[in-house]
């Protein structure tokens, strides 16, 4: 692996760090699996019963939560004995939102023992920009505004739909573009964004 | 997620000017604003031959003479009488266009468009003009005035009027299974339907036919979707409703499925 890579992983790992795994007995050990997204920040491979991705689906009325592993999806069940961290409580955790489950088998099915949910990064509030403000500066364009939008996403996401003005500049390919997309002049302020708290 | 990590790498290369719109595209839409989508969108979507909503919203004259070829004229951007046209799907790419993607003439049909409650619209940008700039193929006369979209079935989902057919005509092949509780189940049904609760399917699963294709639904299609996954897992042929199924509370065995 390459030396940017490598600082990619630590600065990540160092900014969203999940919390340690809960103690499994031996006897019970199951695989675990992870999004490839996950795996981009996470080692999850080398512990047991973790399953870690994105929520697809919570239903409240069987008590199951559907977590999407790229193309794979897994079934959980949960009960008021399982742990949440990072929201209200099981049934109220957003779709679409990152998780890490402990899980274990009863009866052949998969059940939460502890669901993580992945929380947002906090940004310094001086740092944070309004929706207002944004368009404020839309209106004027950016040789007026003295400022460059840059999406943070995938570049199909940019493609399907981006705040007008905006450039791409995916963050998983942020040191391969920086040279290209980043003014070289200092004073031009520069805006990131992407698909929300999630 | 991804924009304060961008902004905290861009610190460490010396910038100081930077800030994070952190509530991001969501917020952005929600808010009103246009949002714009590309040509290469556009080429996305016809290869992987997915449906979208192309609207040109020119004169009819500037349609006549040269449009996208899966334009519907929405001439003078008079979207009002396509609303019925359009898709329940309100995920449905919806794609907007004009002579050169000024959003001062475009963000108006964009925004009823999406106070409909269409998500997913955006405004071509740079309209017609780079459509025909990049070479691509441009149809003369006028454009088609009727919106054909068809949603992709997801894997595994079965089409809504594929399952009324053979929910009303049950055959030896097929079992429907309902994953709704208990409860749910005894207050209506689809006559012939077997009860699963999806909270109890993995404990009744070797009381499942295997030689059978079994079509599971449940009210929304959310709980179907999981038995759906679960089912697969375990080997089965299986299929699932992703619509609603409503029961009529005064003639028992009687539905409806949107």
């Amino acid at each position: 692996m390459d030396k940017r890579k490598i600082s990619v992983i630590v600065l990540i790992t160092a900014a969203v760090c999940w919390s340690g795994v809960l103690p499994i007995s031996a006897e019970d050990q199951l695989p675990s699996k992870a999004a490839q997204s996950c795996l981009k920040c996470h080692e999850f491979t080398k512990l047991q019963n973790v399953l870690a991705g994105i929520v697809a689906d919570v239903s409240k009325k069987a008590n199951t939560i559907q977590l999407k592993i790229d193309k794979d999806v897994e079934v959980l069940y949960f009960d008021d004995k399982t742990g949440v961290k990072n929201a209200p409580n099981a049934p109220d955790i957003p779709k679409e939102s990152s998780a890490k489950i402990v899980y274990y088998k009863k009866d052949g099915r998969n059940f939460a023992k502890e669901i993580e949910v992945k929380k947002g990064l906090e940004v310094p509030k001086e740092q944070l920009a309004s929706v207002e403000e944004v368009a404020a500066l839309l209106a004027l364009g950016p040789e007026k505004g003295k400022y460059v939008l840059l999406d943070s996403r995938p570049k199909d996401l940019y493609d399907e739909g981006h705040i007008p003005t905006a450039k791409p500049f995916p963050f998983f390919a942020f040191d391969k573009m920086k040279d290209e997309v980043l003014p070289k002049d200092k004073e031009i302020l520069q805006i990131y964004y992407c698909a929300g708290y999630t | 997620m991804l924009s304060p990590l961008a902004a905290r790498k861009a610190e460490k290369l010396g910038y100081t000017k930077i800030k994070t719109f952190h509530a991001g595209l969501p917020e952005w839409r929600k808010a009103g604003h246009p949002v714009v989508s590309n040509i290469a969108n556009i080429e996305s979507l016809n290869k992987l031959g997915q449906s979208y909503i192309l609207l040109d919203i020119r004169s009819k004259e500037a349609i006549e003479k040269g449009h996208l070829p899966k334009a519907v004229a929405a001439a003078d951007g008079k979207v009002e009488p396509l609303k019925d046209q359009f898709p329940k799907f309100k995920k449905a790419a919806v794609i907007i266009y004009n002579q050169d993607g000024d959003l001062a003439k475009a963000k108006d049909v964009f925004k009823t468009i999406a106070e409909w409650g269409y998500s997913q619209a955006s405004i071509l940008e740079g309209g017609f003009a780079a459509w025909e700039k990049s070479g691509k193929d441009v149809a003369k006369g006028p454009a088609a005035s009727e919106i054909k979209y068809v949603r992709k079935l997801l894997p595994g989902e079965i089409d809504v009027v594929e399952f009324t057919t053979l929910a009303e005509k049950p055959g030896q092949a097929y079992m429907i299974l309902d994953v709704r509780n208990p409860p749910e189940f005894a207050a209506g049904a689809i006559p012939g339907a077997v009860s699963a609760p999806l909270e109890e399917l993995e404990m009744r699963l070797d009381k499942l036919p295997k030689d059978k294709t079994l079509l599971v639904h449940c009210g929304t299609g959310a709980r179907a979707e999981m038995a759906y996954n679960v089912l697969r897992k375990a080997g089965f042929n299986v299929k699932y409703l992703k619509a609603t199924v409503e029961f009529d509370k005064e003639q028992k065995g009687k539905y409806t499925i949107d």
